[in-house]
């Protein structure tokens, strides 16, 4: 298992006034080559849960295991865990410290130990993977635009070639192009066997890319499955602050204008298919009364 | 717009042939941010603002409330001239500002206090403040959270907080620098609600930066940048009619706008125009 989450509870700041719990008795286990969507409202505890993947954060109460390495246990060398699990934070700026983009992504390859020419390779890779020129290489991570300094930052942790990549919110900022070519690395990754960790409020991105959906509500674990039928309970999800993809909204309200759609679409490829053959059947049903449609061309 | 020709009234915010260079890097050339941009914003209009990361938005943001100035070309904001120091203050009450990072505009440590900040700052009287304060806490959905330290509130939380201190100071035109960007759906509804309401029934203008298509489907009229120039303008009926242009641009359709094209593609005649998914249900049932 990669990844194994053991009830765990998280509270900040126990002790004082400002005391929260953010998870409650959580178990979840990533196995190894999972596209887990990590879906919930905002402050339902995402971030809270992918800090403890790394073991940025250890638990309250519970435990975490990464790689068999127990995040709580003083002797597990936490560095390890790190190379093994990459975590993208939300908040670039919260992750980015070097005074120019290039010591920025030389710096996870650097600490892994390889040689100065791998660093370079990987740095140059890593770099136009995100999408970005050399000619931001000597420039400082912090005179960067919001969606620069975001791809920077995902191009810091994919340097180093971790077996889970775990990325909160990494299309946030990004324009729409950028975005596109970020979930298809993203995939591509999972392709070559990285094992990935998304979190996001974009139900059309989860819907398109994990293989296993998990809800997050006020730091419990409410659902858990495959995208298709998660995405089906569109009250449940409403309720939860989440929405369901546009297309599974599409053919939910063309099956409730009575429409012959089996109403189970999650993506736009999905609702296209449910759509014609919706208005395919109708044309059968149709055509022994006599050719009415005759204008109707493509229909 | 083609509905104000002809129309006497002024822009609000006029930016005329505004260039702004950022310096580079130590010994490199200085980074060309805005070049030559024209950009207005009419009373009470909801405007998007789109372009590809790095194309000047939040450059362009910043000047429209003084908090950089123009080294080219002039911005105006009801008439004033920003480059006038004496201007400066009389500029930030008619134009408020919500950053693209929320941590960078949190400045007290409980909630509240945190919106009362600017309404405190305005000098009014303390009954006033705390309306401002309720209005705006309720308007954005955190009344349940006031006694909170904002530092540790949720992405979206602060999200929130920061539309709030801004609402509170009651400007003629709010300019949001992606506020959705870290909100779950149900926060991008209100914070799209709250929106037009505020457009309806308080006449403010909205500059909306977003990377979000649909959002920008809802404005009056869409502004897309591209290499610090202002190279579209017009309805979003009129932009998202454009598919290849904006793909060009790294730009996209909205969601709905997507699938009604790709319903097209695969043979199902949808009328073009659809913005929404009320209207691509009621095109897909005229068919039938
Ligand atoms: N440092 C902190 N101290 C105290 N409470 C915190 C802290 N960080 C987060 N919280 C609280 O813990 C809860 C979970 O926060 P978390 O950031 O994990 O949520 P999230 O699901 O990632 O939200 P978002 O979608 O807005 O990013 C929230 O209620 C938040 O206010
Ligand atoms: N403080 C700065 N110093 C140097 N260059 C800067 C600075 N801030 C922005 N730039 C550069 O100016 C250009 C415009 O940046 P701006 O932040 O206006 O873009 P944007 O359209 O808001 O992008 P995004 O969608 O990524 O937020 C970019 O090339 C950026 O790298
Ligand atoms: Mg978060
Ligand atoms: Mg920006």
């Amino acid at each position: 298992m990669s990844i194994e989450l053991e009830h765990v509870s998280y509270v900040y700041n126990p002790g004082t006034p400002a005391q929260w719990q953010a998870l409650r008795d959580v178990s979840l286990t990533i196995r190894p080559g999972e596209f887990v969507g990590l879906i919930g409202a905002t402050g339902s505890g995402k971030s809270t849960l992918v800090q403890h993947m790394n073991g940025l954060l250890r638990p309250t109460s519970g435990r975490v295991r990464v790689f068999g390495m127990d995040t709580s246990d003083p002797r597990t060398d936490l560095t390890r865990v790190r190379q093994r699990v990459g975590l993208v934070f939300q908040y670039p700026e919260h992750q980015l410290f070097a005074a120019t983009v290039a010591e920025e992504l030389a710096y996870g390859p650097t600490n892994l130990g390889l040689a100065p020419e791998e660093v370079q390779r990987r740095v140059r890779w890593a770099l136009r993977a995100v999408g970005l020129g050399e000619e931001l290489l000597t420039r400082s991570p912090f005179s960067l635009s919001g969606g620069q300094a975001r791809r920077v930052a995902l191009a810091g942790v994919l340097a180093m070639r971790p077996d889970v990549l775990v990325l909160d919110e990494p299309a946030a900022g990004l324009d729409p192009l950028g975005r596109r070519e970020i979930l298809d690395l993203i995939r591509n990754l999972h392709r070559e066997g990285m094992t990935i960790v998304l979190v996001s409020h974009s139900m059309e991105d989860v819907a398109e890319l994990a293989t296993r959906v998990v809800v997050l509500d006020q730091g419990r674990v409410v659902m858990d499955g495959p995208p298709r039928e998660l995405f089906r309970r569109h009250r449940e999800l409403a309720a939860l602050g989440l929405a369901a993809p546009v297309a599974a909204q599409l053919v939910d309200a063309l099956k409730a204008r009575g429409w012959p759609v089996p109403g189970q679409a999650v993506t736009i490829r999905e609702a296209v298919a449910e759509v014609t053959a919706a208005l395919a059947a109708r044309r059968r049903e149709r055509r022994p009364e006599g050719g009415r449609e005759g204008g109707r061309a493509g229909v | 717009m083609a509905s104000r020709r002809g129309e006497p009234s002024e822009p609000y915010i006029l930016v005329r042939d505004v260039t702004y260079r950022y310096p580079g890097p130590p010994g490199g050339e200085p980074v060309l941010a805005l070049d030559r941009v024209g950009f207005r914003v009419y009373r009470g209009e909801f405007v998007a603002v789109l372009g590809r990361n790095g194309s000047g938005k939040s450059t362009l943001a910043r000047l429209l409330n003084a908090l950089l100035l123009p080294q080219e070309g002039e911005v105006r904001v009801d008439g004033l001239d920003t480059r006038d120091p004496a201007n400066l203050w009389a500029i930030r009450d008619r134009v408020g500002m919500v950053f693209q990072n929320p941590d960078n505009q949190i400045v007290a440590a409980v909630v509240e206090e945190d919106v009362a900040f600017g309404p405190e700052n305005q000098g009014l009287p303390p009954e006033e403040i705390r309306r401002r304060v309720e209005e705006a806490l309720a308007a954005v959905g955190l009344t349940a959270l006031r006694d909170r330290p904002p530092h540790l509130l949720s992405g979206g939380q602060k999200q929130r907080l920061a539309i709030a201190g801004a609402l509170a100071l009651r400007p003629a035109c709010l300019v949001l620098d992606e506020p959705t960007a870290m909100l779950d759906p149900r926060g991008r509804a209100e914070v799209m609600a709250t929106v037009t309401r505020l457009r309806e029934e308080a006449g403010v203008a909205v500059v909306l930066i977003t990377h979000f298509m649909d959002e920008a489907a809802r404005a009056d009229r869409v502004v897309v940048m591209d290499r610090g120039r202002v190279v579209l303008e017009g309805s979003p009926r009129e932009i998202f009619a454009q598919a290849d242009r904006l793909r060009a641009l790294h730009l996209d359709l909205p969601p709905v706008v997507a699938l009604a094209a790709e319903l097209r593609a695969a043979g199902v005649p949808v009328p073009p125009g659809i913005l929404t998914l009320d209207e691509l249900v009621e095109a897909l049932c005229r068919l039938s």
